[in-house]
C-alpha cells in the first residue's frame, strides 16, 4: 500500500516506542490537573 | 499513587472569570495545618511504598508559603521509606515565584506545571487579578524565573469560548517560548441553576477543531521533545498503551484530593461540590479505600458512562471527564464535548492510517 511506505514521523515512532516501553515498566499515569512533562530528565536539571 | 492535596483550599490570589471555584467565598487564610500535612505525607509514604506522588495544589499553592513547602520535604525525609521514589508536583498560576521559589524547586526537584491560556491578550480575558487587571506579566515573570534556574515547566493552558479560535497563536507562542510540555484543557464551567456549561465554555466541535489544529502543528513539527498530553493520549489509547490522561480512564476515584482540613474528595474537580466525601486522612488511606462510599463513587462513574457503552470509541476515552457531563430529564448524562471528541478521535485515527501505523 502507497500509505505503507510513507516515512512515518519522528512524533509517532516515539509514540510506538513509548507503548512499548509502557509495556515494560509500571504505570506512571499522569493527571490532567497539573502539567510536568513526562520526560523529568529532558528539563529538569541542564536546559 | 497520586494524591492532590489543596493545601490552601480554593484560595487564590487571581480570580479567573471562568475558575470553577470562582463564584464561591474565598477567606484567603485557609492553610492545611502541620499535623494534617504529616499525616497525609505519612499516609502517603505508608500506602504507596515504591512510588508516591503528590500534587500541592489549590487555589494558589504558592499562598501556603516557603516555610510550608519546606515542612513538606522535612516530613518527606521523616517518612520516606527505604528506596521509594517520592515525586513532587505544583499547579500554580505563576504569578508569586520568585528567585527563593525558583531555587527551592530546583534544588528539591519539584515538577512545576503553569497555568496560562497563551499569549497576553489571550491570557488576559479570563486570567484576571480580583481588580480586573490581567495577570498574564506575572504569570510570565514566574515562567522566566523558573528557567533561569534551570526548572522549565510545564504548561496547562485551558480552552474557553475564545481562546479556541486560535489554535496557531497558541501553539507558535508556546513553542517560540520554549514550552513545549502542553495540556489543553477544556474549560467548563455550569450554571449554578440550569447546570448547563455557560458561554465561557468552548462549543465541542471548536474545541476538537482546535485539538485538530494542534495535532497538525505538532505533526508538521515533527519534534520528539513537543509532548501534547491530549494528541499524545489519543496516540497512545488507538494503538494500544497506557493512558497518559486521568480523562481517559473513568478512574476518578484514584486520583483522591485532600482538602486543608484532611477532607477525601474524588478529584479536584469533584471537590467543588462537596457532595462526596469520602471521609478524612485522619482515618487513613487504608479505611477510605475500602469504605464503602468509596466502592459507591466507583460504581457511580461507570453508570454515569451508560449511554456511552456501545460507542465504537468507548475503548479510547471510556466516556472522558466526569466533570463534563450533564444531565437533562428524562436523558442519560452525557458528556458535553462528546461529539467533538469523537470527530478528534477520527481524524487522529486517519492520520494513523496514512501512516500505516493503524490498520484501514
Amino acid at each position: 500500500m502507497e500509505e505503507n511506505n510513507k516515512k512515518i514521523p519522528k512524533v509517532f515512532s516515539q509514540a510506538l516506542e513509548e507503548v512499548k516501553r509502557d509495556q515494560r515498566e509500571d504505570d506512571w499515569s499522569d493527571h490532567d490537573h497539573t502539567d510536568w512533562g513526562d520526560n523529568w530528565d529532558v528539563w529538569s536539571d541542564v536546559v | 499513587m497520586i494524591l492532590i492535596a489543596k493545601i490552601v483550599s480554593i484560595d487564590c490570589n487571581l480570580k479567573c472569570d471562568y475558575c470553577f471555584y470562582h463564584q464561591r467565598s474565598q477567606n484567603n487564610n485557609r492553610l492545611m495545618s502541620y499535623d494534617t500535612l504529616e499525616t497525609l505525607i505519612k499516609e502517603g509514604c505508608d500506602h504507596s511504598p515504591i512510588c508516591i506522588q503528590f500534587i500541592w495544589h489549590g487555589g494558589e499553592p504558592l499562598l501556603a508559603g516557603l516555610e510550608f513547602f519546606e515542612k513538606i520535604i522535612e516530613f518527606q525525609n521523616k517518612y520516606r521509606k527505604n528506596g521509594q521514589n517520592i515525586v513532587n508536583r505544583v499547579q500554580t498560576n505563576g504569578t508569586l515565584i520568585d528567585e527563593k521559589w525558583a531555587k527551592f524547586f530546583h534544588s528539591n526537584r519539584f515538577r512545576i506545571g503553569i497555568s496560562l491560556d497563551g499569549p497576553k491578550n489571550l491570557h488576559n480575558i479570563f486570567r484576571k487579578y480580583p481588580d480586573k487587571d490581567g495577570s498574564f506579566d506575572a504569570t510570565w515573570q514566574g515562567i522566566q524565573t523558573l528557567k533561569q534556574n534551570y526548572v522549565v515547566p510545564g504548561i496547562i493552558a485551558v480552552i474557553n469560548s475564545v481562546n479556541v479560535k486560535f489554535p496557531q497563536e497558541m501553539f507558535e507562542f508556546f513553542i517560540a517560548s520554549e514550552l513545549k510540555n502542553l495540556v489543553f484543557n477544556p474549560a467548563m464551567v455550569k450554571d449554578d441553576i440550569s447546570g448547563f456549561p455557560t458561554g465561557m465554555v468552548a462549543e465541542p466541535m471548536d474545541y476538537s477543531n482546535f485539538i485538530n489544529k494542534i495535532f497538525d502543528l505538532w505533526l508538521e513539527r515533527d519534534d520528539s521533545k513537543t509532548e501534547i498530553r491530549q494528541i499524545k493520549s489519543i496516540i497512545h489509547a488507538l494503538i494500544g498503551g497506557k493512558y497518559r490522561s486521568c480523562r481517559f480512564k473513568s478512574e476518578c476515584q484514584k486520583y483522591p484530593t485532600i482538602e486543608y482540613n484532611g477532607d477525601i474528595f474524588p478529584c479536584d474537580s469533584e471537590a467543588q461540590s462537596k457532595s462526596i466525601c469520602f471521609g478524612n486522612i485522619e482515618q487513613g488511606l487504608g479505611y477510605i479505600f475500602s469504605s464503602e462510599i468509596y466502592k459507591e463513587y466507583e460504581k457511580k462513574i461507570q453508570q454515569i458512562r451508560t449511554g456511552c457503552l456501545n460507542c465504537q470509541w468507548y475503548k479510547i476515552c471510556h466516556g472522558g471527564c466526569t466533570r463534563d457531563y450533564y444531565s437533562k430529564p428524562r436523558e442519560l448524562p452525557k458528556n458535553y464535548f462528546c461529539d467533538g471528541l469523537k470527530n478528534t478521535y477520527e481524524y487522529i485515527s486517519e492520520s494513523l492510517k496514512f501512516y500505516g501505523i493503524l490498520l484501514s
